[in-house]
């Protein structure tokens, strides 16, 4: 067994292991580090596949921002001591389980179809090749890189991959709408009366007491609070 | 490979280096354990209530948005990258992207979302 097998070994068991804790801790916030630690190995995993700024950015966006966002969202919700450990409805779990399993299937099956790996290959150049770009339309110089080096992975978004890179802006345009529309109805009286609807509960709301400022926070008390030091 | 030797040990100086503090300063410091030095404290101030607050939700649209428009950035970065060597296309192609994404931020403005309210 090649040194790289062994790396890839251990870090998948890491992985696997952490997401495993992950899903089955009591306690949200030791989901999210156990969620951290994958995330922190997924990129390991691209640094294996020659992909250095794929990694950086798993660690960066991902290991960084994204689980900043989901301690938020734990923060947010601050549960009380008798309230983790609950466990969602049968039926929820068994349908949780179904999407689970299926999308774990479409992703095992490139991997198990004998055809698909030898196609995926063939559009891929294989590792730490060189790679020719010409330069756009005969403004550039051209580069010669590596594969998986940052410069490749410019020259694929701006070349081959451009159609999707520019819809990406519009997905994270609908993105910023959304979060505006979702998040700000509630925050905002003078929006809310702007579209006339009142209809549905704010889906973020929390008691009045907290959407004020962090004076507030600080100062109001807190019926919610059970820390161990109240 | 051989580039990652730097960062190799870095990273060995870095589990080394604060794991043989503390370890060195459990065994050979007094340890003196009084009920006052276990107390949790907080910029010296005695603690007066409990640590689980919740959050205001306001936070949470602030670090979206960030992630949204940090998303913006780690596309300049291969772009800066292959911009010489792919040219004049380039800026137009990041160019149109960035319009669209100063059109969100906008958006946002105009809807008072970086207000504090």
């Amino acid at each position: 067994m090649a040194a790289a097998d062994v790396i890839f070994l251990v870090i998948s068991i890491i992985a696997v292991g952490a997401a495993a804790l992950a899903v089955t801790r009591k306690n949200p916030i030791y989901s999210a580090l156990f969620m951290m630690v994958t995330l922190l190995v997924v990129a390991a995993v691209f640094q294996m596949l020659s992909s250095p700024f794929l990694a950086v950015m798993q660690v960066l966006l991902y290991a960084g921002a994204i689980m900043v966002l989901f301690t938020f969202v734990i923060m947010l919700l601050s549960l009380r001591p008798e309230e983790m450990g609950e466990t969602a409805p049968l039926p929820q779990r068994i349908f949780a389980a179904v999407v689970a399993l299926g999308v774990f299937a479409l992703l095992a099956f490139p991997a198990i179809e004998p055809g698909v790996p030898a196609a995926a290959a063939s559009l891929a150049p294989p590792a730490a090749e060189a790679v020719r770009f010409p330069p756009a339309a005969g403004t550039g110089d051209g580069a010669t890189v590596e594969f998986g080096a940052t410069a490749y992975f410019g020259h694929t978004i701006f070349g081959r991959f451009v159609l999707p890179f520019e819809l990406v802006s519009i997905l994270v345009l609908a993105a910023v709408v959304a979060v505006m529309v979702l998040a700000k109805r509630d925050l905002s009286k003078r929006d809310v009366a702007d579209d006339g609807s009142d209809r549905d509960p704010p889906p973020l709301s929390v008691s009045a007491a907290h959407a004020g400022s962090i004076a507030s926070l600080a100062t109001s008390t807190q019926p919610t609070s059970h820390g161990p030091g109240a | 490979m051989e580039s990652y030797a730097p960062l190799a040990l870095f990273a060995v100086l870095l589990i080394v280096m604060p794991t043989s503090m503390i370890v060195l300063s459990r065994l050979l410091g007094p340890r003196r354990e009084t009920e006052v030095k276990g107390d949790p404290y907080e910029c010296g101030v005695p603690t007066w209530m409990g640590a689980r607050n919740r959050f205001s939700v306001h936070f949470y649209l602030v670090a979206i948005l960030f992630i949204l428009f940090d998303l913006e950035t780690v596309f300049l970065i291969p772009w800066a990258i292959v911009y010489k060597s792919i040219g004049a296309v380039a800026l137009v192609e990041m160019g149109f992207f960035l319009a669209v994404l100063g059109l969100a931020l906008v958006y946002v403005w105009r809807r008072r979302g970086l207000e504090w309210e």
